[in-house]
């Protein structure tokens, strides 16, 4: 079939915000719409054009318990004991060669207007020494934002960020990670930011979905990287 | 006429609206304006503008789940999942998206019928609706009748009304109730490819319509 052809992608966009797309047709969609511009807006203007007939509905309130959930959902908040994880010298050494040119490409996409400022940035890799995570930090403002570098999602499980404030003090969660290409941006308390500025490092563990439910890890550490103050 | 009229409509009845220049900032897009700006904050990691986001939306998107999936229990699941998507995704929202509003109930929409896919291949048929749930569903239950009586609906709701009785059934149907093709086809007892047929070309003239 030729997806280029205009009738073809407004037909295949409308049906698939209608909602009567199924099965394989859905999921061809869903590879179009990754790849094509032009699906990708014909799709957002029927979108728009189909959603306002949602407006005609009655109003009907939600029960309180659902934003409870979601407010839970979006802020993880938990206390964690992490045990330290040996890492051999060369894989350390590889992953900092990634890490100063995803820095570089960081600093170079920060000065772009609408991007969050960041004074510290740490950089996550898997053992093949591919980055996973990028993660940066503006102590000023307390904002942090984590990216996912082509992390495949998980169903099951859910990776959660740590600050490791070292001495004796214990990991204290900074929240779940994104997967897939996605960002999360959050905004920390002056305390934790404060926590995170003099922090020994970051870490990564395997948490059930939703994050570690009883304060304590659950999971194994996959990963640790220091934070880097640029 | 079974919607009840919004505070928008309340504001702003209907008759003047025709009167107003196009370029005058109307009730609409001031409220598009505020959604916008609170989406904005929630972007940046704004807590408390997502939760205000939350209670200026979340009446409007619980209607829909719960009109599509017809039980409290999936709606407020899918409630959950679409608001913390929503959250996760409000960096992604372009103005090319359409109003803040019909972007949030489209990621609702996606997945209550996920949703309704997953339920009806188990065996839900659909038809049941929850007991306390009877008497919210019941008078909104003709989607044709849904498309009267709001201003924001007006533009779609006059296309929907120039097109051929069957292609806007289909469509409210589809759209309200989350059917498929094979669904509407049994449920209107007509061969599939008509159906097909009736949705698309519906959907061809409704385009055609809104763009005049």
């Amino acid at each position: 079939m030729n997806y280029n052809r205009p009738e073809l992608i407004e037909i295949l966009a409308a049906e698939y915000a209608l909602g009567t797309l199924r099965g394989r047709a859905r999921e061809r969609m869903t590879a179009l719409l990754r790849d094509s511009q032009a699906m990708r807006a014909a799709v957002w203007r029927w979108e728009s054009r189909l959603g306002s007939m949602a407006l005609s509905l009655r109003e009907a309130t939600p029960p309180a318990s659902i934003w409870s959930a979601i407010e839970q959902r979006i802020q993880p908040n938990t206390v964690v004991v992490l045990m330290p994880r040996a890492r051999r010298l060369w894989q350390g050494f590889s992953a900092v060669a990634t890490a100063a040119a995803l820095i570089m490409a960081f600093l170079l996409t920060t000065t772009a207007p609408q991007q969050p400022a960041a004074d510290h940035v740490a950089v996550f890799s898997n053992q093949q020494a591919q980055p996973q995570w990028l993660v940066s930090f503006d102590s000023a403002s307390g904002k942090l934002t984590a990216r996912a570098l082509n992390v495949a999602a998980t169903q099951v499980n859910a990776y959660e960020l740590w600050m490791l404030p070292g001495g004796d003090s214990a990991p204290r969660s900074l929240g779940l990670l994104p997967t897939a290409n996605h960002a999360i941006y959050s905004k920390l308390s002056a305390d934790k930011a404060q926590t995170l500025r003099a922090a020994a490092g970051l870490a990564i563990s395997l948490e059930p979905a939703g994050g570690s439910p009883t304060g304590l890890p659950t999971g194994p550490v996959l990963y640790q990287a220091p934070l880097l103050q640029l | 006429m079974t919607s009840i009229p919004t505070d928008l409509n309340k504001a702003t009845p209907m008759s003047t609206l025709t009167s107003i220049p196009s370029d005058t900032p109307s009730p609409a897009s001031a409220a598009q304006d505020e959604l916008l700006r609170l989406l904005r904050h929630a972007s940046k990691g704004d807590q408390s503008a997502f939760q205000a986001l939350y209670r200026q939306t979340s009446a409007r998107l619980y209607a829909v789940a719960l009109r599509l999936l017809r039980r409290r229990d999936w709606a407020d699941e899918v409630m959950q999942e679409a608001y913390v998507r929503i959250w996760h995704n409000a960096s992604e929202y372009v103005s090319e998206r359409g109003h803040v509003l019909t972007w949030m109930i489209s990621i609702l929409r996606y997945r209550a019928i996920d949703r309704i896919r997953r339920e009806r291949a188990r065996g839900w048929s659909g038809d049941t609706l929850d007991n306390e749930d009877e008497e919210a569903a019941s008078e909104d239950d003709n989607p044709l009748l849904l498309l009267q009586g709001h201003r924001r609906a007006d533009q779609l709701n006059n296309c929907m009304n120039s097109l051929r009785e069957e292609q806007r059934q289909c469509i409210a149907s589809a759209f309200f109730d989350g059917y498929t093709h094979e669904e509407l086809s049994e449920r209107l007892q007509t061969p599939l490819g008509t159906i097909k047929s009736w949705v698309r070309r519906g959907l061809q003239a409704l385009r055609r319509c809104l763009e005049q």
